[in-house]
């Protein structure tokens, strides 16, 4: 976290001032070196959100070392029609892993990352890019990869019609269609693997906690759970919550066993 | 240096940034390189150049089977973020001749820019200036841009008000993308433009509102009436405009597609796309649009449909009539294998001027494809096609010696035939 210096903040904050009067430029003005987006590319870029309602606090800001975050999801391959590929590309990785990384680093526990990259992976330079939608966070000491799209097909579309694309990411609460799988990670679900060799070390760097999208938990033993499951069926008996908002929950809790 | 030359000196320069920086890369300091080009031979009578079909209203023309000209462009950006800054730099120059595909084209650079976002003093708002496409929305069938403030400018846009995005744009006196010679055929009309474009507007489920607006001066003043455009002098006096355009775009998962819908309104020297219009049309000269495009992809079937009605007044000062337009048309596409399709095109185009007979257009394309994939949008697409078209004696009359076609035979129909590659990237 940059700590503004006094001139500077009076300067910035006249300058806001101004920016508000003259130009209404976004409230949510931080200093320009805590960046929470990264573009790459046209639509390649990395981002930090607000991690998903609901979510456990993440294990962030986390030290991931680029060589290790690059080691690790060459692994990630995918299953497609035509057999199993590589989710990223060798060189496509080796642009992303740095600021992934510093991503990571940059992330507060109430913050997941969302990555799109897109490349063109076959065809030369004639080829259409296609992309990889992903979220990403760091949770149980281990990276954790969720996948909405490996090959998105949205370019030929867009340069048609100048809509843009809309990009949808990985969730921990509904899963996609998209079956993963790598050496040396776990599986949680299809799209969902757990990397625990990405070294998720936290960072050493004191970070004040933002602000969560949901309530911190202290990490959930199988009791605990059991206990809230149990809780979570008798409010369903009684017509206190629906049974989608039930089912919901459900799926919630025993992702974290 | 001659337009060949200088030609030749871009396409040069291009490809060995392309080779330099590695364009298939998708490593940090890669370029990136886009494009569109289309190119082939047509035939459409003995002893004469190849015919294309067009009545010449506000909505284009229906394309495909049905471009006489030669147009490629090709793009360069880089994009990076330093510290917190996502900066993207762009260049693009096109070639172009509007006759034919043979012998010399001309080369412009359409657009060259720098933007950045992320700035401390405003970081979710994205700074640019250059020359550049701003804007764009088109109706693609018709290879028409309903939205285009293209120009050279200065700007800031993405600016965050309460869901939806706000830009505001001023342009100087360049009046489109400079097609055709560098600019330099083009009256020298200095005028100023100033746009707010809002977009994003949330109206309904899968449906967002864009409202445009568009405010123009000329900034000179010739009252002398010069009757044939000299290039590099004044014409007449420029005029105020001003231009309101209302866009809504639907998502419509149900057919795979999405449905557009505009009403423009513009009057004085305002075209209703947003840019400048006629320089020297008196500011109290209104014209307005209705335009209707849906997109889809249902399977094998794919296509997009169009239907634009519009009336323009009288502009005494350019010698034009008060007239109402109409198009009405579609294009489908059957994959009947992953790589091959069968493509159809049929339109419909009329204009009628007060006092004058209508002048119609009906125009049908049939073009076996081979593509990409089966999508409608898949590109490239390398495609064989027919076109036979029929128009009336006030279409021919409307246009001049030469008639609708320009090949001058009298004739009210017509028939060419060609094959046609066609890619962006």
């Amino acid at each position: 976290m940059h700590m503004i210096q006094e001139p500077i903040g009076r300067r910035l904050l006249l300058t806001k001032w101004l920016c508000g009067v003259l130009l209404a430029c976004s409230a949510a003005a931080t200093y320009a070196g805590e960046s929470r987006s990264w573009q790459l590319h046209e639509f390649t870029r990395i981002e930090l959100v607000a991690r998903e309602a609901g979510a456990e606090p993440n294990q962030h800001p986390a030290n991931l070392s680029p060589d290790a975050l690059r080691e690790q999801l060459a692994r990630v391959r995918f299953v497609a029609r035509d057999g199993r590929q590589p989710l990223f590309a060798a060189d496509e990785l080796a642009e992303l892993v740095g600021t992934l990384s510093q991503a990571l680093e940059r992330a507060g526990p109430g913050d997941d990352v969302l990555l799109l990259s897109s490349a063109r992976r076959e065809g030369g330079v004639l080829g259409s890019p296609k992309a990889v939608t992903a979220r990403l966070f760091v949770q149980g000491g281990a990276l954790q990869l969720i996948v909405h799209d490996t090959r998105f097909e949205f370019f030929d579309t867009y340069r048609g019609t100048r809509n843009p694309p809309r990009f949808i990411y990985g969730s921990r609460s509904s899963a996609s269609a998209v079956v993963l799988e790598a050496a040396d990670t776990t599986s949680r679900r299809a799209d969902w693997l757990s990397i625990a060799n990405a070294a998720a070390v936290p960072a050493p760097v004191a970070k004040p906690v933002e602000p969560a999208a949901a309530p911190s938990k202290a990490p959930e033993k199988s009791d605990d759970i059991e206990r809230r499951l149990e809780t979570l069926k008798r409010l369903r008996d009684k017509n206190l919550i629906s049974e989608d908002e039930y089912q919901q929950k459900r799926k919630e809790l025993l992702q974290l066993l | 240096m001659s337009n060949l030359a200088r030609s030749a000196v871009s396409l040069a320069a291009s490809a060995v940034a392309a080779l330099t920086f590695g364009l298939a890369s998708t490593s940090a300091s890669a370029v990136d390189f886009d494009g569109y080009f289309r190119t082939g031979p047509g035939l459409t009578a003995k002893d004469a150049a190849r015919a294309c079909y067009n009545l010449g209203i506000s909505g284009g023309h229906y394309r495909l089977g049905n471009e006489c000209d030669f147009y490629g462009e090709f793009g360069l950006a880089q994009t990076g973020t330093t510290e917190g800054v996502a900066w993207k730099a762009k260049v693009m120059f096109n070639e172009y001749n509007g006759g034919t595909d043979v012998g010399t084209s001309a080369s412009s650079f359409e657009q060259m820019y720098v933007e950045g976002k992320g700035f401390d003093i405003a970081p979710g708002t994205n700074f640019w200036i250059g020359k550049r496409f701003y804007g764009r929305k088109d109706v693609h069938i018709l290879d028409t841009f309903f939205v285009r403030m293209d120009g050279v400018g200065a700007g800031a846009d993405q600016i965050d008000i309460g869901g939806a995005k706000l830009g505001v744009a001023y342009f100087g006196s360049d009046t489109g993308a400079g097609f055709g010679d560098a600019g330099n055929g083009l009256a020298k009309n200095p005028g100023s433009r100033f746009n707010i474009d809002v977009t994003d507007i949330p109206l309904n489920a899968g449906g967002a509102l864009r409202i445009t607006g568009t405010f123009t001066q000329g900034r000179f003043d010739d009252p002398i009436p010069v009757p044939t455009p000299v290039p590099n002098t004044h014409v007449g006096v420029g005029t105020s405009g001003f231009g309101l355009s209302l866009q809504h775009t639907q998502d419509i998962a149900a057919i795979g597609g999405g449905n557009t819908l505009w009403l423009q309104y513009a009057q004085g020297s305002a075209g209703l796309d947003g840019n400048f219009g006629t320089m020297t049309a008196e500011s109290s000269v209104k014209k307005w649009r209705l335009v209707e495009s849906l997109g889809w992809q249902v399977g094998e079937l794919g296509g997009q449909a169009v239907a634009l009605f519009g009336q323009h007044d009288q502009d005494v000062i350019n010698g034009t009539a008060k007239y109402t337009e109409v198009s009405i048309g579609g294009r489908g596409s059957y994959a009947l294998t992953k790589n091959f399709k069968l493509v159809a095109e049929l339109g419909y185009m009329q204009k009628k001027p007060d006092g004058s007979e209508t002048q119609k257009l009906t125009k049908f394309t049939f073009a076996p494809t081979l593509s990409a994939g089966p999508g409608f949008w898949s590109r490239p697409e390398l495609r064989l096609y027919v076109t036979t078209a029929k128009w009336n004696d006030a279409a021919n009359a409307a246009s001049g010696l030469g008639g609708l076609t320009g090949l001058g035979n009298g004739k009210t129909s017509g028939t060419s035939f060609g094959a046609q590659a066609e890619i962006w990237f």
